[in-house]
């Protein structure tokens, strides 16, 4: 196999894992860009991974062979996603109502999600008295690689591109609407405002306590989407306990490493996803497998590093970020 | 404050008042015993703890059915860390006479522990210090699952042998992937004998092996198949804990050996069966061993030919025609004894009929010659595995340590 072609291998295998890291990360851009600072993205990812599969997996066991996989993929989505709009609201109301402090709501969230979840999952376990998982039609159903064929097979792009799962897609198609809503949208420019500086955007009449709800609650519920979609492609729709372990942290960091943009959150999740296994696939000889291991983590800092030495200003986190409101403060 | 001093002295009293009743609490009748068992992660990971857990239920329902009353605490989701020690502790005050640990790397906190209660006895399953550690309230037990993954290797090899026969693939495409989790000799013992049972029936057949470096990741495991798949691997199988090697065998559309759980209803059109260890046996002559006042082996080997290993069931709407066949003749031959995985005469060390030197484990705990009479003797020294041959036919496509 020649050195570009396990290149190509490389990126189009961190699809799958990438996607999921996709959705943690753009879930996250959202809540940050309203100031909200939810560290909690790990206990959301992991409740959307159990949920996500539990609702097609009850629809599933309920009708029988006639379930449509179409329906699965919404409930799926749905349900991932309700769960972490839960989550995006219980995170305002204790941060944004009741005004405590985030990084410590946001830890509360990863260790109450993260238990939610691996209680649900054992529950299910023992309900359905083994794998709680989904039938052959569905799995296929749930990572089809649709494209056809002709596109696959363009050279180099070909396998990257088109070789995922409709979930990639519905990815990239989120970020790109968060770009556009961020960037062309007056709701956008308002909710950015509300992270920079909730000061002036109080006293321009903009209704802090809503945009921070909304967008924490709608950040939450993609992020937890992402849970799904792993569960869903890497896992093949199989509940593996502690699968998702680190996901969300990774998510995190992505929200530094691609400066809270949306549309880099795209290609980084790959390159991420693709750091991840690079040991399997681009093996240098004598290099051992444990610093691969850390090139994720390594890439982060040295993207943090950067940004705060270069300190440009459209690169760096919302100005209030992890700050909450007092009106009486002004 | 006097109050608050004098009310808080007197809760202290009592809480210590019911730790030592707890810690002087034996077992009652003559038959019974009380049990501690410290397991990595818990049942729900439906794999490695989740087999451990159900040898132990099985062997308590089969001792209870005999007269004796058994009670078992667990100390589940235990890590490899200091916890572990204090798991020990906290089971043997309990007034635990024996106690289960289920994870390599939990030894050397269990041995620190033993050391404080020499009156309890102390297991390290998988293990392999006791005959060295100068304790004698320590054991080990291992079973011989490389046997198991020869059995399973068969059913490999009949199916990739049936694709050549077919003609849908050529026979120097017959390649099989293997996801290991460590370059540690229980994983090269395992896939030498599983590649050694695939090549009985499929001469042509080799193998690449990738070492994710964990036991247990979804995520890598899942990257390392795709991996062996896109290298040209037209089955996989596994030694570490999570489905998602069976599950990445079946959308690419080959085949794929699991371990530890029956992995057929996940992966129906991809899984054959898995191999696995059956530890109802120990856990069962030990404890009666314990209550009865009869002394229990140090060091403790599990065989096939006593059903300490076995294959879950075949998943026939997929195998080979003849594969119960082929691998009944085996598991005959290992009840006989006729059948050595390790026969010198089927294999070669790079290039050259094995030695001692190239096929024993230089870290195991215990050193011997186990290279005689044509066979390598594997897990005889000690029950845990020491065959760390490099065989012609595997090709490492990296290391983890």
């Amino acid at each position: 196999m020649s050195f570009l072609n396990s290149i190509i291998l490389l990126f189009a295998a961190a699809g799958a894992y990438g996607t999921a890291l996709m959705f943690g990360t753009i879930g996250e851009i959202l809540t940050e860009k309203s100031g909200n600072l939810n560290l909690g993205v790990e206990g959301i990812m992991y409740m959307g991974g159990i949920f996500g599969l539990i609702a097609p997996n009850v629809y599933e066991m309920a009708v029988g062979d006639s379930a449509s996989p179409f329906v699965a993929i919404i409930l799926a989505i749905l349900a991932s996603f309700a769960v972490g709009a839960i989550a995006g609201v219980i995170f305002s109301f204790i941060t944004v109502t009741l005004r405590a402090n985030q990084n410590v709501t946001g830890l509360a969230m990863t260790t109450f999600g993260t238990g939610v979840a691996k209680f649900a999952g054992e529950l299910r376990r023992i309900q359905v008295g083994g794998y709680v998982t989904l039938s052959n039609k569905m799995k296929f159903a749930f990572d089809k690689h649709f494209m056809p064929d002709f596109l696959k097979k363009i050279p180099i792009i070909g396998k990257i591109l088109f070789d995922q799962s409709e979930f990639f897609y519905l990815a990239i198609i989120t970020a790109v609407l968060l770009h556009l809503f961020l960037t062309k949208t007056k709701t956008g420019l308002y909710l950015r405002s509300v992270g920079e500086s909730p000061v002036t955007a109080d006293a321009a009449g903009i209704n802090i306590t809503k945009y921070k709800y909304i967008a924490t609650m709608i950040g939450g519920g993609i992020s937890a989407i992402g849970g799904m979609v792993y569960t869903m492609t890497t896992a093949g729709c199989v509940w593996i306990e502690g699968s998702l372990a680190g996901t969300g942290w990774l998510a995190v960091a992505l929200v530094i490493f691609c400066t809270w943009r949306p549309l880099n959150g795209t290609w980084s999740s790959i390159l991420f996803g693709a750091l991840m296994i690079m040991y399997l696939r681009v093996i240098i000889k004598g290099f051992p497998i444990e610093l691969y291991k850390i090139l994720p983590y390594v890439v982060t800092i040295i993207v943090l590093v950067i940004t705060s030495m270069r300190n440009i200003r459209d690169k760096q986190p919302p100005a209030s970020l992890g700050l909450n409101y007092f009106r009486e403060d002004r | 404050m006097k109050k608050l001093t004098v009310v808080l002295l007197i809760a202290l009293l009592a809480v210590s008042a019911i730790f030592a009743q707890a810690g002087g609490e034996t077992a009652s009748s003559s038959k019974a015993t009380k049990v501690g068992f410290v397991v990595i992660n818990d049942e729900s990971d439906q794999g490695y703890t989740w087999n451990f857990v159900n040898g132990m239920e099985g062997a308590l329902a089969k001792l209870k059915a005999e007269g004796y009353n058994v009670e078992l605490l667990y100390k589940k989701n235990t890590t490899e860390s200091a916890i572990c020690k204090d798991n020990n502790i906290e089971l043997a005050e309990e007034g635990c006479e024996i106690i289960f640990n289920n994870s390599y790397g939990f030894e050397p906190y269990m041995l620190e522990a033993a050391k404080e209660y020499p009156k309890t006895k102390f297991v390290g399953m998988t293990n392999c210090g006791s005959q060295v550690d100068g304790n004698p309230n320590t054991y080990n037990a291992f079973a011989a699952i490389y046997e198991a993954r020869y059995v399973a290797g068969i059913a490999a090899g009949m199916k990739l042998q049936q694709e050549i026969n077919e003609g849908k693939i050529k026979a120097s495409e017959a390649v099989m992937g293997y996801v290991g989790a460590y370059s540690f000799a229980e994983v090269i013992s395992g896939m030498s004998g599983f590649y050694l049972g695939a090549k009985s029936v499929c001469p042509s057949v080799t193998m690449k092996v990738y070492f994710v470096g964990t036991w247990g990741d979804a995520t890598l495991e899942e990257a390392a198949a795709n991996a062996l798949i896109d290298a040209g691997c037209k089955l996989i199988s596994q030694h570490s804990d999570t489905t998602s090697p069976a599950l990445a065998a079946q959308k690419a559309g080959i085949y794929h050996v699991g371990y530890n759980t029956d992995m057929t209803k996940v992966a129906p059109n991809a899984s054959l069966l898995s191999s696995r260890i059956d530890w109802t046996r120990y856990f069962y002559t030990f404890i009666k061993n314990h209550i009865d006042g009869k002394e229990n082996k140090s060091d403790w080997t599990g065989t096939y030919a006593e059903g300490d290993v076995t294959v879950t069931a075949l998943n026939t709407a997929i195998a080979a025609p003849g594969t119960q066949d082929a691998m009944d003749k085996a598991i005959k031959a290992f009840h006989d004894g006729t059948l050595k995985v390790f026969d010198l005469s089927k294999f070669t060390v790079e290039g050259k009929k094995g030695t001692n030197e190239t096929m024993y484990d230089s870290f195991a705990a215990v050193q011997g010659n186990a290279t005689y009479d044509g066979y390598f003797h594997e897990s005889e020294l000690q029950s845990a595995p020491y065959f760390v041959g490099k065989i012609d036919g595997i090709e490492w496509l990296n290391a983890a340590y």
